[in-house]
């Protein structure tokens, strides 16, 4: 068994095979050893790590992904997400976003492929105006700064 | 409210003076006003608390960072099927989200490295500095322009091919590894290759270009070859996609020119139906072909009886053949007698779906044969084989596999035949398929009652058969079933025992 402390001090003992679809935990395991202290994860609270623990948990045994994969080769690049993927997914914004933090940091590669999907398809279709509105976030650009964007790619404009 | 001046009227049924009922009406205006005072009190504080959250949104916070978010972009644009103007859209109005999303799509390359046919045709004059200016956003990813030629502009605007900054940007611009040029005519993609050509100092943009994909809805032989002859200005050109005209007679009246710079060619794509004689005569430049691909989108191609049948091309390096959408009644595979490829490893047939009239008019056993025993220079060691739509027999089938023994992959997606192959396979005198690893039978037709039952049944067969001498590799095979054939055909069973001897059986219905 692993263990696991979160930013709010909260202890996890995970079995081992689950964890290690982290590559960050898996890499620290090898390089370590066996040790009975406490791995800290100071970027994760406990309500997001009980999320990332049922992800691991649901693909305990599924293959690892191969460590030798070039980060910066395209993947599959569809929006297509597994049915239980999206069921997992199926959370508020807060925790959306928290989980993709966390998958990052924690070295989750499908997982946070799966979080990118996810915000990916939730501004699939919409305009600038509806994105801000869905993610409330202000329009911080000047009339001037707008139309200067405007001009620069008005031939990407129509579709 | 003046609950003891009126506690004597809530005790019981009283009938009320005119002075009392005054008084209750103003008692309940005033309530009402009240009530809606405090509503909109609470409207207001409802707002400000929403205003609140808002400034707690993840993205608002800049929780996210850019390389996450460019991630998400990614996706976003990448998912886009087909259009590509949709993706440069996408992109824009990500862009136009606010500050820190459009740095952190400015920090993406990857994002900027396409620029799509849709965006460039729309109505808008071409503006070549633009474009540039978005690819350079690209730094060193590989890039890709697509280019489509529009003679039909509302406002009346030149076809943006016949641009003279177009041939400036792929003479001096950002280096391009994918461009894509389509054009009703082949001169207005001449006249691009012109400019480049008349550039006296050597292209940049072209320089490292792998791919080249160029469609001329009118062009003759001679204005094709016209617009290929310039292709040795593109020293590392590897992979062409052409896509010439319709055939016509009219503007086809003459050859091809005598040779055309495709020696240094590792794959080609060519969809059209031009006569065979035409289509070896590129070949016959092609002698560096790794992939080939032929595709006629379902029209017969013209064979010349006067073609020499004695002089075959030779394609040395050739690993993959694919012919697409073949006419089946019009015994389009012939064109297999004509080559020689002692590399190939896959072959890849697909037939344009047609009514069964059809069925088994082709003479694509023979020519399969041509390729693998004729000598010189034959196929030796085809592993891959996939067929797409074909209809043929069972007897013809055999004829086809039965040549090929070192077959180690076999596809065979919505085969229009039945399943006595497999039936009396194990009273064939030879074993069919020896070197088998993999086989896939997919949506097998319905109409000559192909029966699942049969080729589970050649598979348990033959694992039953192997032995140290004779040892069976088939590993793998993998079926999907229309649901009209799925019943009663003893999948499960099957499944188990093949299990034991080795074999995943997958059975999917559809």
């Amino acid at each position: 068994m692993v263990l696991l402390l979160t930013s709010d001090n909260e202890m996890f003992s995970v079995a081992e095979d689950v964890i290690k679809r982290s590559a960050y935990i898996k890499n620290m395991l090898e390089d370590v050893g066996e040790s009975d202290l406490p791995i800290p994860l100071p970027n994760v609270e406990s309500n997001v790590l009980v999320k990332i623990l049922e992800y691991c948990e649901h693909y305990r045994g599924e293959p690892l992904p191969a460590s030798d994969v070039d980060p910066a080769e395209i993947g599959d690049r569809s929006l297509d997400i597994a049915d239980w993927d999206q069921k997992y997914m199926a959370v508020d914004q807060e925790m959306l976003f928290e989980i993709i933090l966390a998958a990052n940091y924690l070295d989750i590669k499908s997982l946070l492929d799966v979080g990118c999907k996810t915000v990916a398809k939730m501004m699939k279709g919409k305009s600038s105006e509806e994105i801000r509105t869905l993610f409330n976030i202000a329009n911080d650009f000047t009339p001037e700064e707008e139309a200067q964007i405007r001009k620069e790619n008005a031939w990407a404009e129509c579709r | 409210m003046d609950q003891d001046r009126f506690a004597h009227l809530f005790a019981g049924n009283i009938m009320l003076n005119p002075l009392e009922l005054e008084s209750i009406r103003h008692e309940i205006e005033t309530r009402t006003k009240t009530i809606h005072q405090l509503e909109l009190q609470v409207g207001v504080l409802k707002a400000e608390r929403e205003n609140y959250r808002t400034l707690l949104s993840p993205l608002r916070r800049n929780l996210l960072p850019p390389e996450i978010l460019g991630e998400i972009f990614s996706f976003s644009i990448q998912s886009v099927p087909e259009s590509d103007s949709s993706c440069s859209y996408q992109l824009n109005t990500l862009c136009h989200v606010c500050k820190a999303w459009r740095a952190a799509a400015l920090a993406k390359p990857a994002l900027w490295a396409t620029v799509g046919r849709f965006c460039i045709d729309a109505p808008k004059k071409l503006d070549v500095g633009k474009v540039e200016a978005w690819l350079l956003r690209s730094g060193r990813v590989n890039k890709s322009l697509h280019i489509a030629g529009d003679h039909n502009a509302e406002d009346g605007s030149a076809c943006p091919l016949s641009s003279a900054e177009l041939g400036k940007l792929l003479m001096d611009g950002p280096h391009l590894d994918d461009l894509s040029l389509s054009c009703t005519y082949a001169e207005c993609l001449e006249a691009v290759f012109s400019e480049i050509q008349s550039g006296s100092t050597k292209s940049q943009s072209c320089d490292s270009m792998h791919s080249l994909h160029l469609e001329m809805e009118r062009a003759s032989a001679m204005s094709f070859g016209r617009v290929c002859r310039i292709l040795d200005r593109f020293p590392t050109l590897r992979t062409l996609s052409l896509t010439p005209s319709e055939y016509y007679e009219f503007i086809h009246d003459s050859e091809l020119p005598e040779s055309l710079p495709f020696g240094n060619l590792t794959t080609l794509t060519l969809t059209c139906y031009w006569p065979a004689a035409l289509v070896l005569g590129i070949l016959r430049n092609c002698a560096g072909l790794e992939i080939l691909i032929l595709d006629t989108q379902g029209y017969a191609r013209r064979y010349d009886a006067s073609y020499p049948h004695n002089l075959p091309i030779l394609l040395p390096k050739l690993r993959t053949l694919q012919l697409k959408e073949v006419d089946q009644s019009s015994r389009d595979t012939k064109i297999l007698r004509y080559l020689r490829a002692p590399s190939l490893h896959t072959l890849d047939i697909g037939f344009y779906p047609v009514d069964s009239d059809d069925y088994n008019k082709t003479n694509i056993g023979l020519d399969i044969a041509s390729l693998v025993n004729e000598k010189p220079n034959r196929t030796t060691s085809l592993q891959h084989l996939r067929f797409e739509y074909l209809a043929i027999t069972s007897q013809g089938l055999y004829h086809i596999l039965s040549s090929l023994p070192t077959l180690t992959h076999l596809t065979l997606e919505g085969l229009e035949s039945d399943s006595r192959l497999f039936r009396d396979a194990h009273t064939l005198g030879t074993k069919l398929l020896p070197r088998l690893e993999t086989l896939r039978i997919h949506d097998a037709s319905e109409l000559f009652k192909f029966r699942y039952r049969d080729v589970y049944e050649y598979l348990k067969r033959r694992k039953e058969g192997a032995t140290a001498e004779s040892p069976d590799y088939l590993e793998e095979a993998e079926f999907t079933v229309p649901i009209k054939q799925r019943d009663c055909d003893g999948r499960y069973w099957y499944t188990s025992e093949l299990a034991k001897n080795g074999l995943r059986l997958s059975v999917a219905d559809v």
